[in-house]
């Protein structure tokens, strides 16, 4: 069946990552054709892309997670404990692939707590993964107390090599978790995750499981960070225990750039992806303003801040178009 | 009964807690360490109050730029204050102003523009992080003047200026929000902003008064977190921001809003305050600290939810 062209328009202006969209393409162009002494390149996008894969992960996590109503601050402090977890396992000799696999359920198991403790005992997200985060973060201390290690060489040329000749690999880690929630989303079980988010006293009526949407959405993020700390220990090749702190704010950050809602229910975790790429773009541009290394972390949260307030107008105003959606924060 | 109720959780454990403490560490119950639980548990409870009015306000209210705020407090205050009493008032003014500047952005990004709280305050926390950089050109105060460490002077053993300091503001507050036109406004706009418009409350302006406050008490805070540490680092109060949060949950404020007791906040900072010094006093890995606070704090949330959820 053909549509008209004004209803993909439409389908487009409606779109919850649009202003994401627009904010990544904006930086792309302004850093391609104002910033001399930059060319955008094959290998200028692979490095982009090998320093941002982690946050990306856990941002496709953390929307999955804010979709629901819910918020996960734990993920920065997973990715540290996953990190050195995988180094500590390789340089005991264990083979690259099970010890990322090990890494990998391990991750999924934290999510899992986190989502047990929130679904199940009702303490509230902000509070439960602020408590599993101190938890992960003295794991990771007490896995490695200060930065080091190394990681098989296999890990090293596999990540710095070509994936079909062409393809960056780190593709790979942020290709996995895409592919996972679009599966969930077209299933019966991604509605009903949305409509958890919406409204929760509903979904329950509706004969919706809310614990088992809630727990899915831990356990997806759990695995997003897992696939992101092992992305960012083949970037690194080392273990550092203080590694992914302070990434998980990015990551929220970038999710709500990326237009998803934080009371739940509104959003796609398409955004949050082009969230990341803008917050990255952002950092770079920065650097080669050549400004004043004490004046680059104002001016980056200056525009951030105003990159939010772009996004979020758009979104209340599309919203409110819309209208059966609730508004922000009631 | 039911604000008694709301007591229950932060006063039971801190009971056991210094129980365990008399227990496991030996001169646990000295009068110095009281003395300086006593004055930590002061310094957090400054940030509770800050802490505790933003998450009262409701809208999902929380501020997390006060770490952020009291930093920059901390590293830029102590410079305005050489020997003399009436700089350190100055001082106090001075960093009082910068937090109520700042929670007045806040607000303006919340109630003007709708950025939901928990994102605005992050954002505004990096922002102040940047400002602070661009002010002091990454060196903080290397002096920190003795009047300003005088905070920490004794007045009655065990209470030290800055203990008794903070329990001061923190009944204040306690008045203002049982006693004051204000605080009915704040805890009614908290509970349910539709009614309060109704009621003619300028529920925008309350909301916004909320943030002001907040970034206030977070300015001061990180002026006498600089004095009873006696010297700066670039991000000394960061930690403060999540434990703060974690203190007033603690203390039995509804995280929706609406609903909370500063007074009770102190006791919830008096719990994370004893089990960190029972925590330093045990001589393990830091690792193991850490893990074994992070469970304790989700017993405890757990032990809170449960005993506010049988009343409903």
């Amino acid at each position: 069946m053909r549509r008209p062209l004004s209803y993909y328009l439409r389908k487009l202006l409606k779109w919850s990552a649009l202003p994401a969209f627009l904010l990544m393409a904006a930086s792309f162009l302004i850093v391609k054709y104002l910033i001399t002494g930059t060319n955008i390149n094959a290998s200028y996008i692979t490095s982009f892309l090998n320093t941002n894969t982690a946050v990306i992960c856990m941002s496709i996590g953390v929307t999955a997670v804010i979709l629901t109503g819910g918020i996960d601050i734990s993920l920065g402090a997973l990715v540290s404990l996953c990190n050195v977890v995988a180094v500590q396992l390789m340089m005991h000799g264990v083979h690259y692939l099970p010890a990322l696999i090990i890494v990998l359920l391990m991750a999924v198991a934290a999510g899992a707590v986190n989502g047990a403790v929130v679904s199940y005992l009702h303490v509230p997200p902000l509070l439960t993964t602020f408590a599993t985060q101190t938890v992960f973060a003295g794991l990771a201390l007490t896995v490695m107390r200060v930065p080091g290690g190394r990681i098989a060489g296999e890990c090293t040329s596999f990540y710095y090599g070509k994936l079909f000749g062409f393809l960056p690999p780190t593709i790979l880690f942020i290709l996995v978790p895409v592919v996972i929630w679009k599966i969930y989303r077209r299933s019966p079980e991604g509605t009903r995750l949305y409509a958890v988010g919406c409204d929760e006293g509903k979904a329950f009526l509706s004969g919706i499981n809310v614990e088992r949407c809630r727990m899915f959405a831990y356990c997806f993020a759990g695995f997003c960070a897992g696939m992101g700390a092992i992305a960012y220990t083949f970037y690194v090749s080392a273990g550092d225990p203080d590694l992914g702190n302070s990434l998980d704010m990015r990551a929220i950050s970038a999710a709500v750039i990326g237009g998803v809602s934080l009371s739940g229910g509104y959003g796609d975790v398409a955004g949050g992806i082009f969230g990341c790429l803008f917050f990255g773009m952002l950092t770079n541009m920065i650097v080669s303003f050549k400004v004043n290394v004490f004046t680059q972390n104002l001016l980056e949260a200056l525009i951030l801040l105003a990159g939010v307030l772009m996004a979020i107008a758009v979104r209340n105003r599309s919203m409110s178009l819309k209208g059966g959606l609730k508004r922000e924060g009631q | 009964m039911d604000r008694l109720a709301m007591f229950l959780p932060s006063v039971g454990a801190s009971i056991v807690l210094i129980v365990i403490g008399q227990l496991i560490v030996p001169g646990f119950m000295s009068i110095n360490n009281i003395s300086s639980i006593l004055m930590t548990t002061g310094l957090l409870g400054i940030m509770t109050i800050a802490q505790n009015t933003a998450i009262m306000s409701g809208n999902n209210g929380i501020d997390l730029s006060v770490g952020s705020v009291a930093s920059l407090t901390a590293v830029v205050c102590p410079l305005l204050v050489s020997d003399t009493v009436g700089e350190l008032l100055f001082a106090f003014l001075v960093a009082m102003l910068i937090g109520v500047a700042i929670g007045l952005m806040n607000s303006v990004g919340i109630q003007a523009f709708r950025i939901p709280p928990l994102i605005m305050t992050l954002i505004m926390g990096s922002v102040v992080d940047g400002a602070k950089l661009f002010v002091t050109k990454g060196s903080p105060a290397t002096r920190i003047s003795p009047i300003l460490q005088s905070v920490s002077d004794p007045v009655i053993q065990p209470f030290r200026i800055l203990t008794i300091f903070a329990v001061i503001m923190v009944v204040l507050a306690e008045l203002m929000l049982h006693r004051s036109r204000f605080g009915r406004a704040l805890l009614l706009t908290g509970d349910n902003p539709g009614a309060a418009a109704i009621c003619g409350i300028n529920t925008k302006l309350v909301g916004g008064a909320a943030y002001a406050i907040s970034g206030g008490f977070a300015g001061i805070m990180g002026l006498f977190l600089a004095g009873y540490a006696g010297a700066t680092t670039m991000s000394m109060g960061s930690s403060y921001t999540l434990l703060s949060v974690a203190a007033v949950a603690i203390g039995g404020t509804d995280l929706a809003g609406g609903k909370g007791s500063y007074v009770s906040c102190l006791v919830g900072a008096l719990v994370l305050t004893v089990l960190t010094t029972i925590l330093q006093a045990l001589n393990v890995q830091e690792g193991v600290r850490l893990i074994v606070k992070g469970l304790i704090l989700i017993l405890i949330m757990v032990v809170n939810i449960y005993s506010h959820r049988r009343k409903s």
